[in-house]
């Protein structure tokens, strides 16, 4: 008996917790990477403000839906205060095929935060990055938290 | 009979003009604009509206009638989907220049095209061409900004507050807050100001009865959409402003309901009347945390310029006075939808004053210094014509630098290189009054053939030479040097002499600065670790030689004293002063330690360096005695980032990564 009513319990907390989500199971995620010299993307933990121009932060948003709002990431700077409000956008991916140029979007979406010759450089605004993944018009993040550095 | 008599004498007149005028041009100039002046059109939901577009000729053509073709551009805003593309020409008769008019149509629709986030409003152009019987083009663009009314419930849109006091006693805090009445549907029936206040820290209301130590005001409508609104809170409200403490604020937008969109923004008041602060401008945002607004003001003859890191300009009025630190009457913010990293120009016209700024996402701007409009943009999504996309998509940008005919260039021309994450960039001089690339270097048959590593910093003109001068990183620092080419025929290509053009550094990896010119030299600050150098290249013969520091990044540039030899520049933790004698580069003073110290600025004839750091202070440094005085702007872990003069009113201007502009008065 006590188990079932234990059972119930959460039950009802799982559905009051749904009920306070208006957009249900949504959620995203950050990755934060750099283009090396050849135009690959590499994963990035530690940047180097006198070498890399911009770091890219590519997310996904799940379930994907035509209508699910903008992938915003929060970036904040090492003295915890936010930097930038960075607006990510889908990515497109340019294939040949037989013989013709084929754009197509991505899932994942994608913004740049400028590192090289920015105010994070002229500033000497050093330490530990964090980017927070949040939907458009909400104030909590969607998603896990990435943090990364920027040494001199 | 008077009037036949007077009707020969005009045209008796109006021929000896016209036999005077022969060696001159033979009409006025010709202007477009958009009435009224600031452009702003509050879209509807069906349907057109009409935009009245007022055609000028500065004097009558004795000789002729005087036409020009008119159409509309497209912008951010898209034809048909945006507004009806339209066009034809306009005539002035023979001796007639009363203005003249033509409607164009913006199209309405239920599309919601406001971000919150971004803060764009949409903009398309009218533009003149071919003008016949004309001296020429005075100004041959106006800009329709299109305020989107399909929002659900906005909030108050670019909330900002001015800080001060009016006079000395414990409750002469002032604090002005200033939005813009947001676009909708159904247009907001009140905005309520709700307050807290504390001692030394708050947080913003939650609600409108969320106020402990504090309380709300309310504002009734009817209000105009698009409109801006002012709300002081003084020692004139019932509930005073005390000094110094926290106030943090929140706008609400009252649509029978209150707008999910709660602006809010966080100030300490102070003392102005004895204090050295004279006012503070802080932007409010939407969510808990400011945004950065490190780049260095741009002080301008009709007001200071700041882009923040949300990438809005936001102007402020000049002075110390009763309005200071407003936005100035005609300035509407506006936002770019990048931040920008280094100073910003203003250059004036004869078709108005201009602020030229790059973005870091590759994009330069020309924005209407007066109106807040934007005259021109060289953006990846809307590249002007067929115009080759500048290549900074991916990468920073670096700030625009010109040459300007009114200063005796021999062109008119904005300089601007890109970076990349991947380098192979160009170095572009861009028509600076509608964006248009003029040149850019390397093209076909330049020397050497290929691209270049990226540009992180400005370029530096050399006007008497007609030359310009700019550092690329990559895989080598390299200094360059190009000749800009004859009047009316800008040709960006390779100087041949100097020899040494252009002239590697000695150096891979890393990035530079901007170069800056004097006494024959030219000095360029180099990042690459520990080995990090301010350089010294004698132009006429390429003689390098360099200092190197040992602290990381020279910020931005080197400081020259216009007075003699000396230079000052800052690093990673450290202020220095350094002499060039002509041979070598040699210290003046061991280096004053400084976190975090931003790009320094020196008062022109005085000993007096300023140079903000990262404990919320702006440093006043004597570069005789090194004797280093404090302006105490806010405390903690706060960087001030560099510092901008207006040498007119003895202000430095700093801003803060907090998000606040400083105005403080120095000696």
């Amino acid at each position: 008996m006590s188990k079932l009513l234990l059972a119930l319990l959460l039950i009802a907390s799982v559905d009051a917790l749904a009920d306070d989500d208006p957009r249900g199971q949504v959620s995203c995620s950050a990755s934060v990477s750099v283009v090396d010299g050849n135009g690959r993307l590499r994963e990035a933990r530690r940047v180097s403000a006198s070498v890399v121009p911009s770091v890219v932060i590519r997310g996904r948003v799940s379930p994907r839906e035509e209508d699910s709002p903008a992938l915003l990431f929060d970036v904040y700077n090492p003295h915890g205060r936010r930097y930038q409000v960075l607006l990510a956008t889908p990515r497109v991916v340019v294939s040949e095929r037989d013989g013709h140029r084929v754009k197509k979007t991505s899932k994942t979406r994608e913004a740049t935060l400028a590192v090289a010759g920015s105010s994070i450089a002229l500033t000497s605004m050093f330490g530990r990055w964090r980017v927070e993944p949040r939907l458009e018009g909400e104030s909590r993040p969607c998603g896990r938290a990435e943090i990364f550095t920027i040494r001199p | 009979m008077r009037r036949g008599v007077t009707r020969v004498t005009q045209a008796l007149a109006l021929l000896l003009l016209a036999g005077a005028g022969t060696a001159r041009a033979q009409g006025g100039l010709l202007r477009v604009e958009i009435l009224p002046p600031v452009n702003r059109v509050v879209e509807g939901d069906s349907g057109t509206i009409p935009v009245t577009v007022t055609f000028y000729l500065s004097s009558p053509n004795p000789t002729g009638p005087t036409s020009v073709n008119w159409s509309t551009t497209a912008g951010s805003a898209l034809a048909t989907a945006d507004f009806v593309p339209a066009g034809d020409t306009v005539t002035f008769p023979q001796f007639n220049n009363s203005f003249q008019t033509r409607t164009i149509f913006v199209q309405n629709d239920t599309v919601n095209e406001w971000s919150s986030t971004l803060q764009q409003d949409e903009y398309f152009y009218v533009d003149l061409s071919a003008p016949v019987g004309a001296a020429g083009i005075e100004n041959g663009r106006a800009t329709v900004t299109i305020v989107d009314n399909d929002a659900n419930q906005p909030g108050v849109q670019y909330l900002s507050v001015v800080t001060d006091s009016t006079g000395t006693n414990a409750t002469d805090g002032r604090n002005r807050l200033q939005w813009r009445v947001p676009a909708a549907p159904t247009g907001p029936t009140q905005f309520k100001v709700c307050w807290k206040s504390n001692p030394t820290s708050c947080s913003s209301p939650l609600s409108d009865t969320d106020t402990a130590g504090g309380g709300c005001s309310s504002i009734n409508g009817p209000f105009t959409a698009g409109g801006k609104l002012l709300f002081t809170h003084d020692n004139t409200n019932v509930i005073k402003v005390n000094v110094p403490a926290a106030y943090c604020y929140s706008v609400f937008t009252v649509y029978g309901g209150f707008s999910p969109e709660r602006a809010e923004v966080a100030v300490t008041t102070f003392d102005s009347t004895p204090g050295p602060v004279k006012w503070a401008f802080t932007p409010g945002h939407y969510s808990t945390a400011a945004a950065a607004s490190l780049v260095p003001p741009t002080v301008g003859l009709d007001g200071i310029y700041s882009v923040g890191t949300d990438g809005v300009v936001y102007a402020m009025q000049r002075g110390v006075g009763a309005t200071s630190g407003l936005w100035p009457p005609t300035w509407n913010p506006v936002a770019l939808g990048k931040p920008a990293h280094n100073r910003s120009p203003v250059v004036t016209f004869s078709a108005g004053a201009r602020l030229f700024v790059g973005t870091e996402n590759g994009e330069v701007h020309a924005v209407d210094a007066r109106s807040g409009s934007i005259v021109w943009s060289r953006a990846a999504g809307f590249p002007v014509g067929s115009q080759q996309l500048m290549p900074g998509s991916t990468g920073t940008q670096a700030t625009p630098a010109g040459v300007f005919t009114s200063f005796g260039g021999l062109n008119d021309l904005l300089l601007v290189g890109t970076a990349t994450a991947v380098g192979n960039t160009q170095f572009f001089a861009l028509d600076p009054t509608n964006g248009v690339t003029r040149d850019f270097y390397p093209t076909g048959g330049d020397t050497p053939p290929g691209l270049i590593d990226n540009v992180f910093g400005m370029a530096v003109v050399d006007y008497p030479g007609n030359k310009v001068y700019f550092g690329t990183a990559g895989s080598a620092l390299t200094l360059w040097g190009l000749d800009m080419g004859p009047s009316g025929a800008p040709d960006l290509k390779l100087l041949t002499t100097p020899s040494w053009n252009p002239k590697p550094l000695g150096i891979t990896g890393g990035t530079t600065g901007a170069p800056v010119a004097r006494n024959g030299r030219l000095y360029l600050g180099t990042d690459n670790g520990a080995a990090s150098a301010i350089h010294s290249l004698h132009v006429s013969d390429g003689t390098l030689y360099s200092y190197t520091h040992g602290d990381g990044q020279v910020k931005g540039f080197v400081w020259p004293d216009r007075r003699d030899d000396r230079l000052y520049f800052t690093t990673v933790n450290k202020v220095h002063g350094v002499r060039d004698d002509g041979a070598a580069i040699t210290a003046l003073w061991s280096p004053i330690a400084v976190q975090t110290p931003s790009i320094p600025l020196q008062k022109p004839g005085t000993d007096n360096l300023y140079v903000g750091d990262g404990t919320g202070q702006l440093l006043q440094i004597n570069v005789v005695s090194q004797a280093i005085t404090p302006f105490p702007l806010d405390t903690g872990t706060v960087q001030i980032g560099a510092p901008s003069l207006d040498n007119v009113n003895n202000l430095v201007l700093v801003g803060s990564d907090k998000g606040v502009i400083y105005a403080v008065r120095v000696p």
